[in-house]
């Protein structure tokens, strides 16, 4: 049969597949072996090393185009152990400064990774330090050095905000399939962890031709198989580095934090966290011994407050719980409350300070009575079917406003904040046995309610604007990515109409001109502002001020805690205006002179600020060296 | 029963020959690689090279007393083994452990296997058991779908446990489906299938691409079967093909990142109806399949490395290195850098046995296993692999002879079957230390060092020497 016949032939057929392929395989190999000599200049002797090149990580710039972060050259030290040999261990470790366990066990995690190839030895060394080692190193075969640059800080500031970059770790290298390898740089907190894949670069890798001994002879192809790094994107901030060194001047030496935004943008102007610490001491070798020095401090430096610290916003919420009402129309703009020393009802005493009538919301904004804000809670859950609803929508409408969750805010570990919801009082008291009254202290921002810094500056943001909001951010721009800002430019509204702002605007003005605010004044602009006291169990009250100026085209809102510093004028409200007069006018007025050196001056914590161990580069004492520099294109 | 004796004389001798004479280079490769001046012994059991010997024994102790089975054990059992690896399979697929990324290997005691290795002899027995079952039935739809499902039960399940690697090799059957008269139309069909399953494994992105490319295949196919009889729409129909060929090679080309399998999937369409619009008008009948070689050739030689360099995007690269497990190291450029180095360096002759400097100086990754042959290409240079794969191909060709000369379809089935396995482990494993194709790691039989392969394959060659010397006999 013709098909048998057929079958029968596509045995040849396969067979010919196969002899092709082999063929195939024979003119590869003659080409590999006997043609081609690419490798042929490899001689029997010889191998190749191949070699990583790191990238320069990106630099970053301030809003002003003020060079705040940028790389200085550093070394490391590789060793490949099998090339190894007769080398005089005591003199090395003596000339190289590590003692003799040090060597033992990196000579031993190297040997473990691989004998014939190279594993860092010691990072990190300065010019200064490798240059002592440069003109020995001959004598130790099979160590080498390799450049690998490290972050310099021309402002000793914005620590939490900038964040530091340090030696990636196991489950760094386990995350970035790939990427990184031991030894290799990663952006840990702050902008440098949040902009890690921006500011890193590609590596880059050489070929190089060793010898038997390990001795480079050159590079492979003449350098034309190596991959060049590319240099990673220079960052623009929103920030305002001399108005950051200013407030963290003022901050010094005292417990707390500090936001200030422009609210028609978003922008973060300075964010500010104390006790903080000098950015250039976590570069380098004395990077572990210091930040064991800051981890340990009993103040917590490393913790960011002004994104994470917890706090009752006090009365700083009330102008928030102005426009709650209002916009619920629950408050009426002429709405008056008389306040005999406080508000009573239903068994409920909350105590106030002696201040004229409270004849409608300006003036009680103005005055920051609490009977006010204590009814206008009360009638704001009243509003509504039942207390459980009211509660809910006070949740909801307050999530409009970013508070109770994170702002999404691009720098790590931000945390949400704190608004109850209807269930955390069903847990209390029962389900449905609560009423407003249980709660009113609420109105008056205590209670459960909590705040980070950055939410009360967002918050003074949206009053600012009339009643909508930017995503506060610190990026301005990065060179070449315009992309990640979409983000940012999406408008968010909290849905209170304009009008109801056009109050609460001119009541925080009140209290700066008449009430409890007037510390604040400054001469030429009208600040806008609202002290607040948060009450601390363990200790004397926290001093908060929030506000933002000027009232007409507000360029800057300012959110502010001093931890135990007492009433919100005692600290906060100073310190907030002579930031905004700083931003706004430049310079301190001379009447103010005495009052910023009264505040630089004040010391409210136990434990000084830590101050760096090992001497920083005497770049950093000179501030302004780089200010000049504008944003580098690539 | 027969005499052991003349069995003994009725096996293969130059095959048994052949296969001594691999044992025997793959323990000599495996102690160059592990030769160091200091301390080496050749016989030292400590070492890769002892272990590797130790197994080698164990395989003929083995092989041998296969030799002393009963030839229709092998038919009798073959469903019964089939099942009991399917299951050893699922098995594996759900207790494994992760080793280089690969969800393959099975732990019993400190014993480490990888049962893909022992499947290829399962199912090559059940689909020789099988096809010899309905030979003279006629080859009905049914039919022929269990034939392909005994091949693609066990290849899903190890493209499952990311051992692409094995599933390839499982592939390779579609050559004894092929020998044993199938259309070579369905053929290429449920290859392309494989390979889109495959590659899909590989590039991931694009689920939705494969999908189409697949049901727009079938559709097609079974149409113009329908339309096989009414010769006038035959000519539309593979007109409509054609073009969705074209559209596809286009769209995957404009897109070739979404879509490399939309690309190769139109490249195929194109040259199977080019070949047989080219064969009904009887054009260039003779030269159209050595236009086609050469352009292979061309392709493989010089293409290759700028697709894998060129375009695929780098996440692809990356995605194929964690799926292949070498992305926890070393980069697999670097592998290959590494590895054509090794051979390049060996010249035309070869540094000499144990003088083999990169090979010695750890340069290449996995030296033992998957890159053993940069050690031959080191020291023996082009004479030693020309000579080396030489024998391969007697090796394999002598089996394909042994396959021709069964009387018992089942026999024939099985021998070619073993043959595919051989070739395609050896194209595979050669192909990727000389930077042809993609780098997958399978070990290449009898040379790479590990004792599941050594066993796993000898086992195979010795079923094949034991039905061989029974081919007087129609096995079924």
């Amino acid at each position: 049969m013709a098909i048998i016949d057929n079958v029968k032939s596509r045995s040849y057929i396969i067979q010919g597949v196969i002899v092709a392929i082999f063929v195939i395989f024979f003119i590869r190999l003659f080409y590999l072996q006997v043609i081609d000599d690419t490798y042929k200049q490899i001689a029997d002797d010889r191998g190749i090393r191949k070699e990583q090149v790191d990238p320069d990580r990106g630099q970053i710039f301030d809003r002003n185009g003020r060079l705040i972060v940028y790389n200085e050259p550093s070394y490391k030290l590789m060793v490949v152990p099998s090339q190894v040999i007769d080398i005089d261990t005591v003199r090395f470790c003596e000339i190289v400064g590590v003692d003799k366990t040090y060597f033992i066990k990196k000579m031993k995690e190297a040997k473990n990774f691989s004998r014939v190839r190279e594993t860092v030895f010691l990072s990190q060394m300065s010019a200064e330090e490798f240059g002592r080692i440069e003109e020995y190193l001959y004598e130790f075969t099979g160590f080498y050095a390799a450049l690998s640059p490290v972050r310099k800080y021309s402002y000793p500031a914005a620590a939490h905000l900038l964040g530091y970059v340090a030696e990636v770790d196991s489950n760094d290298i386990k995350k970035s399939e790939g990427y990184y390898r031991n030894a290799d740089a990663i952006g840990k907190s702050g902008v440098e962890k949040s902009y890690e894949k921006l500011l890193r670069g590609e590596k880059g890798f050489r070929n190089i031709v060793i010898d038997r001994f390990g001795r480079e002879v050159g590079l492979l192809n003449n350098g034309s198989e190596d991959i060049a790094p590319i240099a990673g994107k220079n960052l623009t901030l929103t920030i305002d580095i001399e108005l950051q060194a200013y407030a963290e001047k003022l901050l010094a030496n005292k417990r707390g934090a500090l936001v200030a935004i422009e609210p028609s943008t978003g922008e973060i102007l300075a964010l500010v966290s104390t006790p903080s610490y000098d950015p250039n001491m976590l570069v380098g070798s004395a990077r572990n011994k210091n930040f064991a020095k800051l981890a340990l401090n009993k103040e917590n430096p490393l913790n960011n407050r002004a994104l994470s610290g917890y706090y009752p916003p006090g009365s700083t919420f009330k102008p928030v719980m102005a426009a709650l009402g209002m916009d619920i129309g629950s408050l009426t703009a002429d709405q008056g409350y008389s306040c005999p020393g406080g508000y009573a009802m239903s068994g409920h005493k909350v105590d106030c300070h002696p201040h004229p009538y409270a004849a409608n919301v300006e003036i009680g904004i103005g005055h920051s009575c609490n009977a006010y804000f204590c009814y206008a809670f009360k009638y704001f859950i009243e509003a509504h079917n039942s207390p459980a609803e009211g509660m809910q929508d006070f949740n909801d409408k307050l999530a409009l406003w970013g508070i109770g969750a994170k702002t999404g805010i691009d720098i790590p570990n931000e945390r949400n904040g704190n608004v109850p919801d209807p269930e955390d009082y069903d847990k209390e008291y029962g389900k449905g046995r609560w009423k407003a009254s249980n709660c009113v202290t609420l109105g008056i921002g205590q209670d459960k309610l909590i705040m980070t810094p950055l939410q009360s500056a967002n918050s003074m943001a949206i009053i600012a604007n009339g009643g909508f909001f930017y995503t506060p951010h610190v990026l301005k721009y990065a060179e070449d990515a315009d992309t990640v800002l979409n983000k940012f430019l999406v408008k968010k509204e909290t849905g209170i109409s304009d009008s109801i702002f056009t109050y609460i605007q001119h009541g925080m003005a009140g209290a700066v001109n008449y009430g409890t605010a007037r510390i604040a004044q400054i001469d030429s602009i009208q600040v806008c502002g609202k002290t607040g006291t948060a009450e601390n169990p363990h200790g004397k009250s926290h001093s908060w001020f929030s506000s933002f100026a000027p009232e007409k085209n507000p360029q800057i809102a300012v959110a502010i805690i001093v931890e135990n510093g007492g009433w919100g004028a005692s600290y906060a409200a100073p310190i907030a205006s002579l930031i905004t007069e700083m931003y706004i006018n430049g310079k301190i007025s001379d009447r103010r002179k005495a009052l910023e050196q009264r505040m630089m001056d004040a010391v409210l914590i136990d434990v000084p600020q830590p101050k760096p161990e090992v001497p920083v580069d005497s770049a950093n004492q000179k501030p302004l060296i780089q200010a000049a520099v504008l944003p580098k294109k690539q | 029963m027969r005499e052991k004796n003349s069995i003994m004389q009725n096996v293969d001798q130059l095959a048994i020959g052949l296969y001594f004479a691999l044992l025997v280079i793959g323990l000599l490769t495996v102690f160059a690689v592990s030769y160091d001046p200091d301390v080496s012994r050749f016989f030292n059991f400590k070492q890769t090279h002892g272990k590797q010997m130790v197994w080698m024994f164990i395989s003929l102790i083995v092989g041998f007393s296969i030799l002393t089975f009963d030839s229709t054990f092998f038919t009798k059992f073959a469903i019964i083994l089939y099942a009991v690896t399917i299951g050893i399979f699922i098995l594996t697929f759900l207790v494994a452990v992760d080793i280089n990324g690969a969800r393959s290997w099975l732990q019993v005691g400190s014993f480490q296997f990888q049962p893909a290795e022992f499947g290829k002899t399962t199912t090559a027995l059940m689909l020789a058991k099988y096809l010899s079952i309905i030979t003279g039935q006629p080859r009905s739809f049914k039919n022929k779908m269990i034939a392909y499902l005994i091949i693609g039960v066990p290849m899903g399940i190890i493209v499952l446990q990311s051992d692409v690697g094995s599933a390839l090799v499982y592939g390779s059957l579609v050559f004894v489906i092929y020998r044993e008269g199938f259309p070579v139309y369905e053929v290429l069909f449920v290859l392309f299938i494989a390979l889109c399953f495959v590659f899909s494994m590989i590039f991931g992105g694009d689920p939705v691409g494969v999908f189409l490319s697949i049901t727009i295949w079938v559709w097609v196919i079974f149409n113009s079967f329908k339309l096989i009889r009414k010769e006038r729409i035959k000519g539309i129909a593979f007109l409509i093909l054609f073009s969705t060929g074209i559209l596809f090679f286009l769209l995957g080309a404009e897109m070739y990142s979404l879509n490399m399998t939309a690309m190769i999937a139109g490249l195929l369409i194109c040259i199977l109806t080019s070949y047989y619009i080219v064969r009904k008008l009887k054009f260039f009948k003779i030269w159209w399949p050595i236009i086609i070689y050469l352009a292979l050739i061309g392709f493989v030689i010089f293409g290759v490395e700028y697709i894998t360099k060129s375009l695929l995007e780098d996440y692809q690269v990356q995605r194929i290195e964690t799926l292949l497990g070498i992305s926890d190291n070393a980069d697999a450029e670097y592998n290959v850098t590494q590895s054509k180095m090794t051979i390049g360096s060996g010249g035309a002759i070869g540094k000499g046995y144990l003088n083999g400097t990169l090979t010695q100086s750890e340069q290449v990754p996995e030296q033992s296993t998957d890159f053993i042959f940069c050690t031959i290409g080191e020291e023996f240079g082009f004479l030693g692999t020309f000579i080396f794969l030489i024998i391969y191909l007697l090796f394999i060709l002598r089996i394909i002879f042994i396959a021709e000369r069964q009387r018992s379809p089942f026999s024939r089935v099985y021998a070619y079957s073993v043959a595919s396995f051989f070739f395609l482990q050896i194209m595979i494993n050669v192909g990727m230390t000389i930077g042809l194709i993609p780098v997958i790691g399978i070990p290449l039989p009898f040379i790479s060092y590990g004792g599941s392969s050594v066993l796993a394959f000898s086992i195979l060659v010795f079923i094949l020497l034991r039905i061989d010397a029974d081919r007087l006999l129609i096995l079924r």
